[in-house]
């Protein structure tokens, strides 16, 4: 028989790096989850992977037991390697911080089309922008 | 320890850069919620048909980050969100609540309950009441904040190995003791003696606590160290590590040197994929595999010193 779910998280953080802190600890404590036991579980899967945040998207069944997916990294940490830059822009409008081939826009759209479930690739390529002007990188081609 | 939780709804298109505005402020990380999501488990569904998180439609969606009370970013915040607003064409609503670790650091304590370990290992929380039998070992634990309740494969392989491997009046080093639970096993199946370290003031503290609660603070010794260089000059009839392969890997020549003559090292926290390499690396150092126990990804190891 299939184990009931009582709820999914989806949480960005990083790679190795999981505390009881927030925002680990409020969304698996509102659940009822071993919040010490996630963090070893993600820490040991994402140790190869240090330096990157890593969305998890984790299941909580109803005797509180529960199973993670790890997810590509997000589009911003993508972004920022693809330009070379550390940190995104705090006024993306007024500080531009790096400039980004479209084509690159193009590949991560296709890196994370299917973590974004975008409908096709044009909507994955339009949020992938969206988060690049919002960081101040500017798109050339 | 207070905290302010910022509670942005957006909508899809807003998410990443929201997200990415909370990284590069230092929230370290965000949980992303749909809300339509929530109300799909107002009853338990059978997990072939739960649905994926998805935040790609128009939402809109919730995201929550967390920064430390004292740190004053609300207007850093709100440029943020206006810029991602106007960039991505999408409007937000914010609301910032003041929370505590105590709102959440507690509330897995109520799906915690008594449970059997082996033969006759008994981890009972501290909080709830039970009638144990006369031949149970019981381990009261209050696991707080550290590592260490019993019901990771990780700590149960240990506790297995501790009951079926230690014969009484060892020297144990519990090599990061999280919530002391291993070596609370340890001393209540005989060991003489237990040194429990932990590079964690939170683990030490909880520990402490435990060894108090089981009246053993005559034979566990909890301190404050580091694996790498606190243990140097130690020598023990057993190593206990329940970590996990990248901190063992590099430490296991010292831990083999600690060990006493056919003295054991249980080393568990082991994905899977990593127990190649391990099993290398504990043969280069000169020790034996004796048992290995394995449960879904999860490797724990018994090994002795030839």
């Amino acid at each position: 028989m299939a184990k009931k779910v009582i709820g999914k998280i989806s949480l960005q953080i990083s790679a190795g790096k999981a505390t009881p802190a927030p925002p680990v600890g409020p969304a698996l404590g509102q659940y009822g989850v071993n919040i010490m036991g996630f963090c070893k579980d993600y820490n040991a899967r994402t140790a190869d992977k240090t330096g990157y945040i890593i969305p998890v998207e984790i299941t909580v069944f109803e005797d509180r037991s529960f199973t993670f997916v790890l997810k590509s990294p997000p589009a911003s940490d993508l972004l920022k390697k693809a330009a070379g830059v550390d940190k995104g822009s705090g006024e993306p409008n007024q500080k531009k911080v790096g400039k980004v081939p479209r084509a690159k826009i193009i590949e991560i759209a296709e890196t994370k089309k299917d973590d974004l479930n975008a409908a096709d690739l044009d909507s994955a390529i339009r949020m992938i922008e969206g988060t690049a002007r919002s960081m101040g990188l500017e798109i050339v081609d | 320890m207070k905290w302010i939780e910022i509670n942005v709804l957006i909508a899809g298109p807003g998410v990443e850069p929201a997200a990415a505005l909370f990284h590069r402020l230092g929230s370290g990380g965000v949980m992303i919620e749909d809300p339509q999501l929530a109300n799909t488990f107002a009853e338990p569904v059978d997990e072939d048909k739960a649905p994926r998180c998805d935040f790609s439609g128009l939402g809109p969606y919730r995201i929550k980050a967390y920064i430390h009370a004292e740190r004053e970013l609300q207007e850093q915040i709100s440029a943020g969100l206006d810029e991602v607003q106007s960039l991505c064409g999408c409007s937000y609503e914010v609301q910032y609540n003041e929370v505590e670790d105590k709102d959440w650091e507690d509330s897995w304590k109520q799906y915690y309950h008594t449970f059997k370990v082996g033969q006759r290992l008994l981890i009972k929380p501290s909080w709830e009441p039970w009638p144990a039998k006369e031949e149970d070992v019981v381990i009261e634990i209050d696991p707080g904040m550290a590592f260490g309740t019993g019901s990771h494969a990780s700590t149960r392989f240990c506790l297995l190995l501790i009951e079926k491997y230690l014969r009484g009046g060892e020297r144990v080093i519990d090599a990061g003791c999280g919530s002391g639970i291993l070596s609370l096993a340890a001393a209540k199946l005989g060991a003489a003696e237990v040194l429990a370290i932990d590079l964690d003031s939170v683990a030490v503290k909880v520990a402490a606590e435990n060894v108090e609660l089981n009246g053993l603070a005559d034979r566990i010794k909890v301190y404050a160290g580091d694996i790498y260089t606190d243990i140097g000059c130690e020598q023990a009839d057993l190593i206990m590590a329940n970590l996990t392969a990248d901190i063992i890997l590099p430490w296991l020549p010292a831990a083999a040197a600690a060990l006493n003559r056919s003295g054991w090292l249980f080393a568990s926290g082991i994905q899977d994929r990593r127990w190649p390499e391990m099993r290398q690396a504990m043969e280069q150092v000169g020790l034996v595999i004796e048992e290995v126990l394995f449960d879904a990804d999860w490797v724990g190891v018994a090994a002795r010193r030839s």
